[in-house]
């Protein structure tokens, strides 16, 4: 039963003054770090309910649309859009969209919906390349009651409002931010493109840290961008990467610079680089796609790429190569890519923490045929703030190390 | 200047006993005053703080109309993302375990640290308040997702550096938190430093993530609401109208400090009271210095008489006394201040010992200690102090001024002429017909503003009488000294002396009276109160047992019973019957007010609910079949409402119209209630797929069966993870009522303490009375009058005094008990209470005050006796 | 009247410890009063008459000496025995009236009978009967605040013989009063003395108001200089 009567005791306490008793102690100033366990970094270490997580160690069969979903056995995914669009009036612009999902813990025992089970980063970018302004958002999610996802059934990969869909062929992509938004639809104009070995693409020179990697290399696109409250029809092309793994980096290795180019040739280029912060030993794998479709895996040997010049972020104060000799010995490629236009960072202080450059790029240069241009994305982690580790691992593996990565540049 | 030195300055180093006395006054007014208003401000100040620390920078929240809301309308929120980022919420409290338990403290009344509980999602949460979790050693700060990854585990928590220091656990340590009935070990994830959220309740605060707060707090499914922080530039008025368009029917968009204003009321009425004992030490503080100061002035007429004759012009001398009182005044100020920062943090922590919710405890609790003096309190003291005290100098300066040096020489003026004596009944008359008056009004503001008004008239009506029923005291203690023998003598010299300086006493009998008749009331009141309680205690408390959850702290609580321990309780051989009880809080007229489930046939048939108006005290099967429900009085006062009328209350799917059928006797809250039975709340308000638990159970014991015994059964069965109180009939009886005493003890306290702020003005008074009275006693002692003789008639007249005081204060307190049992209960809580004269307490307290009245005057005869009167006359 | 003198004073010294400065108010002070006499003290301001008076009157001990009064030795005796020597044998006339202004008249004068625990009753009624000798008996029931100042000296009077004292103690009755008022004080005190055989001695530094003793001590810088039988200004009535 509610037995408590109510305190009549205001009425009395309206007319009285006081008594009472006792005075807090004053807060003894000891060490913070008495709070935390004598041993270990056990504060900020997370916790494992479980870690069954599936690795990319062998080639898969891969089967459309279906795995256009999500993976959910795997603990890190992403869906990465990025493309070089214009007006009708020949401005250009660039645009990146990019779905992640992070696994926190595969069978989480609380029932409530809000228990995480995957966590779900959006990033969201405009490159306003006329007036050289770059726009980035950034969302950090749980699916809770429907918040964010990847649905099982269909491709359909969300965060709140942000959204890719699967129409037909066509890739349905929506963001919006403020006065910034983006409502394209992309047709793919080749088929997919495994990456690595039938899809397998290794991330180092040691097995075990590897992904499973498709990309759509061309897709015509087409749709409407809004920059600052003004909308535009425009049109363009994009490139979409769907990757999903449970470990990509090796130890030691502390970032990467990454290229995805459409050559007005008809050929494709995607490569990488994996830098480590122990020496100047790089990991390097690409892969060339011909005018037909047809894809050729390119090998450390194959690849050869130097650094121009740097543009110093006033921001994150990382120095990034903003333009790049690429250069294909095998296959006669000479290649100058260089950033539309420089400061392209994206800081995602608030939801992961993590600081990198990616941005539309232009290309000049030679094939064995003659000059040949394009356009296309670069990507480079690792340049300032805190590397990707804590993004592509999870919660699962390592703690994060905010000490080291803050200090930039 | 120079004559201010040696008028006043030499005078009052000389009469050091008179200036310490006048300094001691002002300071112990200003104290009180001070004490108060610092308590309160304190109070708000904390209160707000840890509002707006918990609160955060949310300028908007989303609520349930009808309580907690099915979190899956957060997802048609999604179109609210453009005005800002949303957070949805889980708030609660939950108790730290004792590490063992005994037997006998399970079956008590166990009770233990209390936390305060948020459990947010921190990603979308983390720019809503300010998060500082200690990262490494090395000191830095984490991230959103690193809290999130922190707090992945269902039982994780991350607490305050404050608590952990206190409780002397650190990170990694493991702790046992009861949630509801139920205990789980919960692991410290992480230290919140001071600042922001942490700060709330002196740092009990614990964070969690919200799917854990959810799991933990049994409220799957539910949120309690969401915060929305606006983006920059939007204008919050203009969100909130458009927000609220926008909403399902369910929900409801206000200020975060609207939702905690109204939800709190008991911080409301905390604060309310706070404001009117805070009035009402202001007029006792007023009556103190002007009683100190105008005394002080007074019993230097002669000097002012002689300055006049010297030659010094009114306005000089004016001047002069007037620096004396600014003088008198600034020093008793100084001392008064710190005095009263003192006495707040005493006033604070005894007011809330007698709170009922663990919140507003904790609130008083830590602005106790962070009790300070800004310079607003410091120049609001001076602000009032001071002038008053230069009135109190005027009053008594002008008139000594006015007279001739040669009748003020004479020591004529002092006898108040029966003019001034009609005038001042006169005046009394007219405050009480205006307090009478005023009992009629309605509530202003929801609040007994005109009931509080009367009480004040009522008391000036009190104070203005107070010179008649002196003089008529004083004659009547002539009178009797004629019938007795001899020690007669002492009663009319010190009746005579009274009546002789009847305008200087009055104010003292004055400041006394009011203090003794707000005991009186306050006695009055409280015994009503208990009588009427115990009476409904009888009637409504039929159970056997009653079983609630450890964590149902306060009536706001929704703790609920875990289905084992219903199970349990159920299935136990000797239980014949239970009645199920389960209220929530829900929004009616922009109030907050109690939705009480229960089986009311079951009530009806075992219960025997204590009905004030409506239906035959039987259960008509439409109750369960129907929209009726049975509101409290408190209820049917507050919202004007009888049986037949129809309420609108907020339901699951909106408003819907509810009949009442009944108007029911509660004294368990003070807040409006609404009952009704479980198959109507069933259809109106049950969320599907979440479980309905009780909050309590009433239990029904076959013939014969020991209460004890099957108390033990049921506790042993249930085990050491199973929280609930489970009391008998009779131990609930003793708790209410231990409970009801225990609110009043520290009413008592705070009694005295104004019963012996005034018995200190009384003192004073007469130790000034007695310097005046230098020759007179001197004159005694020549005639013969041994030391005894005038020590005798000191202390009469202090008796005198003080009877005279308790005789009025009684007789105006019974008129304010009855102002605020009709008028001010009525309109605040809205209760029935027979009014019970407590006869042998007024017998008590007569006694008490007069023992207490001749102590205070014993000082000031030793004090005359020693100064050696003779002496005066010897020296002229 | 007995031959022994009524009041005798030897070798009386009364010196004053103050803060600053002692000093002496009386130095060896010698002499007797016959019951039933009036005796002036004159001398100059200062000269130590209060002082003596005090003494005589079982206010105040002295330093030194003996004060026999009625045979009692008023120097030997303590607080509350003074206090009972003055409510019952001594009685006082001040040049402040010394009025209690909270009291009426006849109150005034049965104070120091109720004090002495006579009934209440009975006081008034020797109170009244006082009044009615100093011609207030019309103004027993006003305060003294409503006397002029004559009648208030009457009233102190009245007073001063209600107790039918041994001794009366007047110090410059006539101080506070214009010479009208303060001659029929002076007649009165002289009047009681012959007709009630009051013992008096008043302290004055006016040879007029001396005048109406039977003998004058003449005081100086706290010594007696000279004591003489006082010449009647005008023929006795």
């Amino acid at each position: 039963m509610r037995a408590r009567p109510n305190p009549l005791a205001w009425l009395a306490l309206a007319l009285f003054a006081a008594a009472g008793c006792t005075q807090p102690a004053a807060d003894s100033d000891a060490d913070i770090t008495a709070l935390l366990p004598a041993v270990g970094e056990g504060g900020a270490r997370s916790i494992k309910e479980s870690s069954s997580w599936s690795r990319a160690t062998e080639p898969r069969t891969f089967e459309f649309p279906r795995d256009h979903g999500p993976h959910e056995d795997f603990q890190i995914e992403w869906w990465y859009y990025t493309g070089n669009l214009s007006t009708s009036a020949g401005e250009p612009f660039g645009y990146q969209l990019t779905f992640f999902r992070t696994g926190i813990n595969q069978k989480p025992r609380n029932p409530s919906r809000w228990a995480v089970r995957d966590l779900y980063t959006a990033h969201f970018a405009l490159s306003d390349i006329g007036r050289q302004e770059h726009y980035g958002f950034q969302r950090n999610r749980r699916a809770g009651v429907g918040l964010a996802g990847a649905a099982r059934d269909k491709y359909h990969v969300f965060n709140g409002d942000w959204s890719v869909k699967l129409q037909g062929d066509v890739h349905h992509l929506q963001a919006v931010d403020g006065e910034y938004a983006l409502d394209l639809r992309l047709r793919p104009t080749k088929p997919v493109v495994l990456q690595g070995e039938q899809g397998l693409s290794r991330k180092g020179a040691l097995p075990g840290n590897a992904s499973y990697y498709y990309s759509h290399v061309r897709m015509a696109s087409e749709g409407t961008l809004t920059v600052d409250g003004t909308t535009h029809q425009v049109s363009g092309e994009s490139w979409m990467d769907h990757e999903f793994s449970t470990s990509f980096l090796e130890p030691g290795q502390v970032g990467w610079d990454w290229f995805s180019i459409q050559l007005d040739n008809g050929h494709e280029l995607m490569l990488f680089q994996m830098r480590r912060s122990d020496g100047p030993s790089r990991y390097r794998s690409g892969t060339l796609v011909d005018a037909d479709g047809r894809s050729e895996s390119l090998k450390t040997a194959d690849i050869q790429l130097r650094p121009r010049a740097l543009w110093k972020s006033p921001e994150s104060g990382g120095n990034y190569p903003v333009a790049w000799d690429v250069e294909l010995p095998r296959h006669s490629y000479r290649l100058e890519v260089v950033a539309a236009f420089d400061d392209q960072e994206m800081i995602t202080a608030a939801s992961t923490g993590i600081v990198y450059w990616e941005g539309s790029v232009v290309v000049r240069g030679q094939s064995g045929e003659g000059p040949v241009g394009g356009r296309g994305y670069l990507e480079m982690t690792g340049y300032a703030g805190p590397s990707f580790g804590p993004l592509l691992t999870g919660t699962a593996n390592e703690a994060p190390t905010r000490a080291a990565g803050n200090a930039g540049g | 200047m120079r004559l201010f030195k040696q008028f006043i300055l030499r005078a009052l180093w000389r009469e050091k006993v008179r200036s310490v006395v006048a300094i001691l006054g002002v300071a112990l007014g200003v104290a009180v005053m001070v004490a108060i208003r610092l308590a309160n401000v304190s109070v708000v100040e904390t209160f707000s703080a840890a509002v707006d620390s918990v609160g955060g920078h949310a300028s908007l929240r989303i609520r349930g109309r009808a309580g907690r809301f099915d979190e899956r309308l957060l997802l048609e929120l999604d179109g609210l993302r453009r005005f800002g980022q949303l957070s949805p919420v889980i708030e609660t409290q939950a108790m730290i375990a004792e590490p063992r338990i005994d037997e006998a403290e399970r079956v008590g009344f166990p009770r233990g640290d209390l936390l305060h509980v948020l459990g947010v999602d921190i990603l979308l949460d983390y720019p809503l308040r300010d998060y500082h979790v200690l990262a490494t050693q090395r000191g830095g700060e984490q991230s959103a997702r690193e809290v999130l990854s922190l707090l992945s585990d269902p039982y994780s928590v991350i607490l305050t550096e404050k608590f952990l220091r206190r409780a002397g656990l650190r990170v990694g340590d493991k702790l046992p938190l009861v949630f509801d009935s139920t205990t789980q070990e919960f692991t410290i994830r992480g230290v919140l430093l001071n600042r922001g959220p942490a700060r709330t309740l002196d740092g009990n605060f614990a964070l969690m993530d919200i799917a854990a707060a959810q799991w933990a707090a049994k409220r799957l499914g539910v949120l309690d609401y969401v915060d929305i922080l606006l983006e920059e530039g939007v204008d919050p008025a203009r969100a909130e109208v458009e927000i609220a368009q926008l909403l399902p029917a369910g929900l409801l968009v206000e200020t975060p400090e609207a939702a905690s204003g109204r939800s709190q009321t008991m911080i409301a009425a905390f604060q309310f009271n706070l404001a009117a004992l805070s009035a009402v030490a202001l007029v006792v503080g007023l009556f103190l210095i002007y009683n100190t100061v105008a005394i002080s002035v007074a019993a230097r007429r002669r000097e002012i008489a002689l300055l006049q004759i010297a030659g010094a012009p009114g306005r000089t001398v004016l001047r002069l006394f007037l620096g004396e009182a600014f003088l008198l005044a600034f020093i008793g100020l100084a001392i008064g201040l710190p005095t009263g920062r003192l006495l707040a943090a005493q006033a604070v922590q005894g007011t809330a010992q007698t709170v009922e919710t663990f919140y507003i405890q904790g609130v008083a609790e830590s602005s106790a200690a962070a009790l300070r003096l800004s310079l607003t309190e410091v120049v609001v003291a001076a602000l009032i102090a001071i002038p008053l005290a230069l009135l109190a100098a005027l009053v008594p300066a002008l008139e000594a001024a006015s007279l001739s040096p040669v009748a003020t020489a004479r020591g004529l003026g002092s006898r108040w002429g029966a003019r001034r004596l009609r005038l001042l009944l006169l005046g009394s008359l007219t405050a009480a017909a205006g307090g009478y008056a005023l009992t009629f009004g309605p509530p202003l503001w929801g609040r007994p503003v005109l009931g509080f008004l009367a009480e004040l008239l009522f008391m000036i009506a009190g104070a203005l009488l107070v010179p008649s029923i002196l003089r008529v005291g004083c004659r009547l203690a002539q009178r009797l000294a004629e019938l007795l023998p001899r020690g007669g003598n002492e009663m009319r010299l010190a009746a005579a002396n009274l009546l002789g300086a009847l305008p200087r006493v009055s104010i003292s009998v004055a400041a006394l009276s009011v203090s003794l008749s707000m005991m009186i009331a306050i006695a009055v009141m409280v015994g009503s109160f208990r009588e009427t309680v115990i009476y409904w205690l009888e009637s409504a408390l039929s159970a056997d047992l009653a079983a609630k959850p450890v964590m149902q702290t306060s009536a706001v609580s929704e703790a609920t019973l875990s289905p084992q321990a219903v199970k349990t309780i159920r299935q136990d051989p000797a239980v014949a019957d239970t009645i199920w009880f389960s209220s929530r809080q829900v929004v009616y007229r922009e109030t907050n007010i109690r939705l009480a489930v229960t089986e009311l046939d079951k009530t009806f048939e075992r219960a025997r609910l204590l009905l004030k108006e409506g239906p035959p005290d039987r259960y008509t099967a439409d109750w369960g079949t129907q929209a009726d429900v049975l509101v409290s009085e408190s209820f049917a006062i507050h919202f004007d409402c009888r049986v037949g009328d129809v309420v609108e209350l907020p339901t699951r799917v909106g408003q819907e119209p509810f009949t009442v059928v009944g108007v029911y006797y509660d004294y368990a809250s003070n807040q409006g209630t609404v009952m009704m039975d479980m198959a109507v709340y069933e259809r109106h308000y049950a969320l599907p797929g979440v479980a309905v638990t009780p909050q309590a159970m009433s239990v029904f014991l076959a013939e014969g069966a020991d209460p004890g015994e099957v108390r033990t059964r049921i506790v042993n069965q249930l085990g050491a993870d199973e929280q609930i109180y489970l009391v008998t009939n009779r131990e609930l009886r003793r708790e209410v009522l231990r409970i009801f005493e225990s609110t009043f003890t520290v009413t008592y306290a705070l009694q005295l303490i104004a019963i012996v702020i005034a018995g200190l003005g009384v003192a004073a008074t007469l130790i000034t009375l007695i310097y005046q009275r230098q020759r007179e006693l001197g004159l005694l002692s020549l005639l013969g009058a041994t030391y005894r003789q005038i020590r005798r008639v000191i202390v009469l007249e202090a008796i005198l005094l003080g009877g005279v005081s308790q005789l009025l204060g009684t007789g105006i307190g019974i008129l304010l008990a009855l102002v605020l049992i009709h008028v001010i209960n009525v309109q605040s809580f809205g209760w029935t209470i027979q009014v019970y004269l407590p006869y042998a307490f007024f017998l008590q307290s007569t006694l008490l005050v007069l023992i207490a009245s001749a102590l205070f005057g014993l000082y000031p005869a030793i004090w005359a006796a020693r100064e050696n009167a003779l002496a005066v006359v010897r020296q002229e | 009247m007995s031959d022994s003198p009524f009041l005798v004073v030897s070798h009386l010294v009364k010196h004053y410890a103050d803060d600053r400065v002692g000093y002496t108010a009386l130095r060896d002070v010698s002499f007797s009063i016959q019951a039933g006499e009036f005796v002036a003290v004159r001398g100059p301001s200062g000269c130590g008459k209060s002082t003596l008076l005090h003494v005589l009157g079982a206010m105040d001990r002295p330093t030194t000496g003996e004060v026999l009064l009625a045979g009692r030795r008023l120097d030997r005796l303590s607080d509350v025995e003074l206090a009972v020597v003055r409510r019952r044998q001594v009685g006082f006339v001040f040049q402040a009236f010394n009025l209690l202004p909270t009291l009426t008249a006849v109150e005034n004068v049965a104070l120091p009978l109720t004090l002495d625990g006579i009934a209440v009753a009975a006081a008034n009624k020797r109170a009244g009967e006082a009044l009615g000798e100093v011609g207030l008996a019309a103004r027993r029931d006003h305060y003294p605040s409503q006397l002029s100042g004559g009648e208030m000296q009457r009233v102190a009077i009245a007073r001063a013989v209600a107790i039918r004292p041994d001794l009366v103690i007047a110090d410059e009755p006539t101080g506070s009063l214009d010479s009208g008022n303060g001659t029929r004080v002076l007649e009165l005190l002289s009047d009681l003395n012959r007709t009630r055989g009051l013992t008096i001695v008043m302290a004055t530094h006016s040879a007029d108001a001396a005048a109406f003793a039977e003998r004058t001590l003449q005081l100086a810088d706290g010594c007696l200089v000279e004591s003489n039988e006082t010449q009647p200004l005008d023929a006795p009535v």
